[in-house]
């Protein structure tokens, strides 16, 4: 007892703020342990000075470099002591000081004779600490000890060295993995725990090796398993073995399924958790064998206690977004849910229900959400709007009942993040269901009448501008629009003003009426509002001035922006003020491959009211630069794509060298990058000769050797070849690096002058129609596919054969079109059966191409797809389905 | 110190362990993940998950929340708050279970008198006890008596401890020099002693007796222990 200061009396309600570390201070208890160096040492007292110090550490108080040693220091004299809880306390003190590589050598000793030592206690606390702050090199000192302490007879003492042993795994595997024949005997163990333990380090040791874990869960899933917690492991390298086993077995029953099941029926709830969880996210679940999980979890649904409610439904809720069907079963114990005390409890309640509910069901759903909405926090209600955005896309004639709720709940007080939500809820909707289109932009009109976020209003303007005038009554609009120019910021008015213009333009009844608003305008306060409103004034021939330039304005006020902004941006920083005009065409189109990680965040914003896709754009630049400056390429024009870079070298050879590909309207340049790895060597004269017989429609034009190759730094050579005009023409060519070598003596770094004409064989280059096609996004495919002449269009089935899995095949079509995909629809959801991919790119000749892919895949992984095209020029879309049918 | 993720086919794994007081101080906290790197992310979130679990009642039975991708499992008893915190995708009852461990552990060593005033008195044992749940993430003990015992091992040596040792020493005593007794014999040695107790303290009695007993019975899983222990 560390701490008798006060004797317990009953009185302690009178001095509710005693506490006995009052006033204490990291100097003078650094002075008080200096009691560690009595030679008659008072263990009481020392204990009271460790908690102390362990106080000031567990409150965030941190020990200076000298401090900590000086302490560790005293603290190794304690061990002269046997008072037990003295030693407890020396042993937490050190593990919490965690000392340095030299400070440790003093405890070692001390340590290790603990860990001899009869007293159990003793044994399991000093291997513990031991294990925490050891290296490598003492580790092997100590092994033998740690392996006879793993089939120590007492629990604790073995539980210790299996964990230290888990631990020690991060740090030196190797050592640890001798243990395991130790290991092995542990997992036998009758004592609960210690199977715990020594199981996870088993697991831990051989989890590479697919066999032996095999091994270890067909022996354990026969015997006996003691404790809730191994079993809980069980369950998961189960489940693990069963999802790399799964490919194997095509027919019939899963294997360990039956052993999953019998878990459901343990009589710990853990387990019965752990098991339920696994089955539900076994790959490709039936719902045969999602039922019997299902019905514990259903059970777990009533609860008395949270975390066991919580836990089911959350299981649940995912089981729900691919098996609705399966917890239907569950909806009268959810509903009774949505009135939880536990927030989290009832909103995974309401967004399970939203997701199994049927569509009688939704409007006294809605119902019962209006009133939980008010007091639950913006990010559960970011997520039941969610959830109410997909039920209206799967029930769209409920599209009045739901559209009026997101209306209500725009109404109410909420934060950004959640207002945003609804907003781009709203927007979607609009987007797809057509009936919703008027009701759903007057809700956004009203709320842009008290909108305190220009964000959400300029973003609410500008899809104003895009779907009001091809509704039905335009004018209606006006208002709500005009009175921004009133009432808001200027960022707001300007976006107001434009909104105003596009009206104008679009509806030619209103053009005049339009006309007198943006004259008023032009008395703003604001710059950008005047010069918008001058401008679109003159655009829309306000001063009975030309309207012959009506296309041009409406190209500039309405044509999408079809260039990629950072490219514009790069273009733009680029530009050399000049008597020539910036000329936008010549910003590269391309979309580059971007970095995985920005990809997943563009492809997740995308559905709202995203931009579109944009890229790094360095290596395009870099390409037209080069190909620029040799006076050869001038004359081919501008540089349609240049490809990734084709490696046509082995890793590790003697000559490292990779092609790119530019692809100009009548030319294809090849430029090889060469390396030359060895350090003997100068090469000189690089040339690659390469042999055109299977690509009959390529004929070589111009040959630019490389002059010399020194070691290590890359050169290029380049090779043009002449083919017939704005035509996707494919063909084979093999190549050979020519060249002289020279030998350099490496210390001098000084070239023979004689040298060996020499040949190396490189890999074959193909030029595939992918190589004609732009990765060209757009933002709303959608509208983009209406905007194409439906005469162009061309739709033809394929079938694919069978394929590992859906998401392999819709990569495989990808890569084979070269095209960008639109809307994040390159990924393709685990377990689908058939997915839609959107697919839009610029062909050679800079004809826009979009493809509307649809996948199918059955039972036997054979895949069909349906594939429509639609481009500005029917040939190429002839084109594009011979590309697929020959690829 | 080692960490885990916390995947599914993982072992599994406590990212920290709370015990705040009623205005969400520290009494006590042990972090075992290193998604909080610096004592102020640590003190942040603390903060964060007092004041949003602030208004539920966890007195009865441990309720659960969720923060930034963590679950977070916890029960309050008068000024003390108690908190477990796991990755998202841990199996929710096995954290609970750490947390009843803790929670029963520290109660059985307050000897039942669980506040703020008493934790603090004996923080040196819910240190010991903090240490002897989870070792570096992983979960080394959740049996409440288990735990308390191993805590409380070294304090029955101790000559000046308070009376309840006393007592637990008389009756660990009381097995050794009997060491053929069964079980429900044992049940008459525990009144005797109850009526022994009696005169000192009437209330705390029972919650001594409770302690006691659950001290013995996990003793007589090792008793050569507690030969070397009052030897």
């Amino acid at each position: 007892m560390a701490q008798p200061l006060v004797k317990k009396d009953d009185d302690h309600d009178d001095e509710a703020e005693y506490s006995p570390f009052l006033g204490i201070e990291k100097g003078a208890i650094l002075q008080e342990a200096r009691v560690f160096n009595d030679p008659q040492l008072d263990p009481r007292r020392c204990s009271q000075v460790i908690t102390k110090l362990l106080y000031l550490l567990n409150q965030g108080e941190t020990f200076t470099k000298i401090e900590a040693t000086e302490v560790f220091f005293s603290v190794t004299k304690l061990f002269q002591s046997r008072d037990l809880g003295l030693r407890r306390m020396v042993y937490l003190m050190i593990k919490e000081l965690s000392p340095s590589a030299d400070e440790v050598i003093i405890v070692t000793s001390s340590l290790m004779k603990d860990m001899n030592s009869k007293t159990d206690m003793y044994r399991a606390n000093s291997i513990r600490v031991l294990c925490r702050i050891i290296d490598g090199t003492l580790l092997t000192q100590i092994e033998r000890y740690l392996k006879q302490a793993i089939v120590d007879k007492n629990p604790v003492v073995a539980s210790a060295a299996l964990v230290s042993g888990i631990h020690l795994l991060q740090t030196n595997p190797e050592i640890v993995k001798r243990w395991s024949n130790e290991v092995q005997e542990a997992v036998q163990s009758r004592a609960a725990l210690v199977q715990f333990h020594a199981l996870a380090l088993l697991h831990q040791i051989r989890q590479n090796d697919r066999l032996a874990v095999s091994k270890l869960v067909t022996s354990l899933t026969r015997g006996t398993v003691r404790s809730p917690l191994a079993q809980c492991l069980l369950i998961r390298y189960t489940s693990q073995v069963i999802c790399e086993s799964a490919g194997n077995t095509q027919t019939g029953d899963r294997p360990f399924y039956d052993y999953l099941e019998s878990c459901l029926r343990h009589k710990a709830e853990m387990v019965i958790l752990e098991a339920a969880r696994a089955i539900t996210e076994l790959n490709g679940v039936t719902s045969r064998e999602l039922t019997p999980a299902v019905t514990v979890l259903q059970l777990f649904l009533t609860s008395s206690k949270p975390v066991l409610r919580f836990a089911a439904i959350r299981t649940l809720n995912k089981v729900a977004m691919t098996h609705p069907m399966s917890v239907t079963n569950c909806n009268i114990d959810m509903e009774g849910l949505i009135s939880d005390q536990n927030r989290s409890i009832a909103t995974l309640a309401i967004t399970t229900l939203l997701k199994t509910g049927n569509e009688s069901s939704v409007d006294r759903l809605m119902k019962q959400i209006t009133n939980f909405m008010s007091d639950i926090a913006d990010e559960f209600k970011i997520v039941v709007v969610e959830a109410i955005r997909s039920l209206c896309l799967k029930f769209p004639l409920k599209y009045r009942a739901l559209m009026n709720f997101l209306s209500n709940i725009l109404r109410e007080e909420g934060g950004f993040e959640y207002k945003k939500a609804i907003v781009d809820s709203i927007v979607i909707l609009i987007r797809d269901i057509p009936d919703a289109k008027e009701s759903g932009l007057l809700h956004l009109c009203e709320f842009i009448e008290d909108c305190e976020f220009t964000y959400l209003s300029t973003q609410i303007l500008h899809f104003l501008s895009i779907e009001g005038p091809k509704t039905s009554d335009p004018c209606k609009y006006i208002r709500y629009i005009y009175n921004r120019v009133h009432l808001e910021n200027a960022t707001v008015r300007a976006s107001a003003v434009t909104t105003l213009a596009k009206f104008g333009a679009l509806v030619e009844s209103l053009k005049p009426r339009i006309i007198v608003l943006l004259k008023r305008c032009l008395f703003d306060s604001d710059d950008e509002v005047r010069d918008r409103a001058t401008l679109y004034l003159s655009t829309l021939g306000a001063d009975d001035a030309v309207v012959e330039t009506g296309e041009d304005a409406n190209e500039f006020l309405f044509g999408s922006l079809d260039v990629p902004l950072v490219n514009l941006v790069t273009s733009l920083k680029n530009y050399v003020p000049s008597d020539e005009p910036f000329d936008i065409s010549s910003v590269p189109r391309e979309v580059k491959v971007q970095p995985l990680a920005e990809k997943k965040a563009t492809s997740k914003k995308s559905t709202g009211l995203g931009a579109p896709p944009t890229g790094p754009t360095a290596t395009v630049d870099t390409y037209e630069r080069l190909l620029s400056s040799i006076p050869e390429f001038s004359s081919f024009g501008k540089l349609f794509k240049s490809s990734a870079p084709v490696e046509l070298t082995e890793a590790e050879t003697e000559y490292a060298v990779n092609v790119v590909k530019h692809i100009f309207y009548q030319h294809v340049v090849f430029q090889y990058n060469c390396t030359n790895t060895i350090s003997e060597q100068l090469l000189e004269n690089v040339t690659v000769i390469v042999d055109a017989s299977e690509a009959e429609e390529f004929a070589e034009v111009v040959s630019k050797p490389l002059g010399s190759l020194p070691y290590d730094s890359p050169g290029q050579t380049f090779l043009a070849f002449e083919k017939p005009e704005g035509v996707p023409a494919v063909g084979k060519f093999s190549n050979v690096l020519r060249f002289l070598v020279k030998e350099v003596d490496p210390s001098t770094g000084e070239s023979e002058d004689d040298g060996v004409e020499d040949e190396y064989q490189l890999e074959d280059l193909e030029v595939v129609a992918a190589d004609y096609m732009q990765k060209v996004g757009v933002s709303n495919f959608r509208n983009a596919w209406e905007n194409m002449n439906p005469d162009s269009e061309k739709v033809d089935e394929y079938g694919l054969g069978p394929r590992e899995s859906l998401a392999e095949a819709v990569n495989a079509v990808i890569n084979l079109l070269g095209m960008q995909p639109c809307e994040g629809t390159e990924v393709v959801p685990s377990n689908s059966r058939s997915h839609t991919c959107l697919l839009s790119g610029v062909f050679i000749g800079n004809v826009k191409v979009l493809v509307r892919l649809s996948f199918g895949i059955n039972g036997q992984k054979d895949v069909a797809m349906k594939l429509a095209v639609r481009s500005d020029d029917e040939s190429i879309s002839d084109a594009i389905h011979e590309i697929v049918a020959s690829g | 110190m080692a960490y885990f993720s916390a995947s599914r086919d993982s072992c599994p794994s406590v990212k920290n362990i709370l015990l705040l007081d009623s205005e969400g101080k520290r009494i006590a906290v042990k972090y075992y993940s290193d998604d909080w790197p610096t004592n102020s992310s640590k003190l942040a979130f603390e903060k964060s998950v007092f004041t949003k679990t602030l208004k539920t009642n966890a007195r009865t039975e441990a309720e659960i929340a969720m923060f930034e991708n963590n679950i977070v499992i916890y029960k309050f008893v008068q000024d003390l708050h108690f908190f477990v915190t796991g990755g998202d995708d841990e199996n929710e009852l096995i954290l609970a279970a750490v947390l009843q461990g803790f929670f029963d552990a520290v109660a059985l060593l307050l000897r039942n008198n669980v506040d703020k005033r008493e934790a603090l008195e004996n923080l040196d044992l819910i240190l010991l006890s903090l240490d002897e749940i989870v070792d570096g993430g992983m979960i080394l003990e959740t049996d409440a008596s288990s735990i308390a015992a191993k805590v409380a091992a070294h304090t029955a040596a101790d000559s000046g401890a308070p009376l309840s040792e006393q007592v637990m020493n008389l009756l660990s005593l009381v097995y050794i020099i009997f060491p053929g007794l069964i079980i429900k014999k044992m049940h008459k040695i525990f009144s005797f002693f109850f009526i022994l107790v009696q005169p000192f303290s009437v209330d705390r009695s029972v919650s001594n007796f409770q302690f006691c007993v659950s001290f013995i019975f996990i003793r007589l899983n090792s008793s050569i222990n507690l030969a070397c222990l009052i030897g």
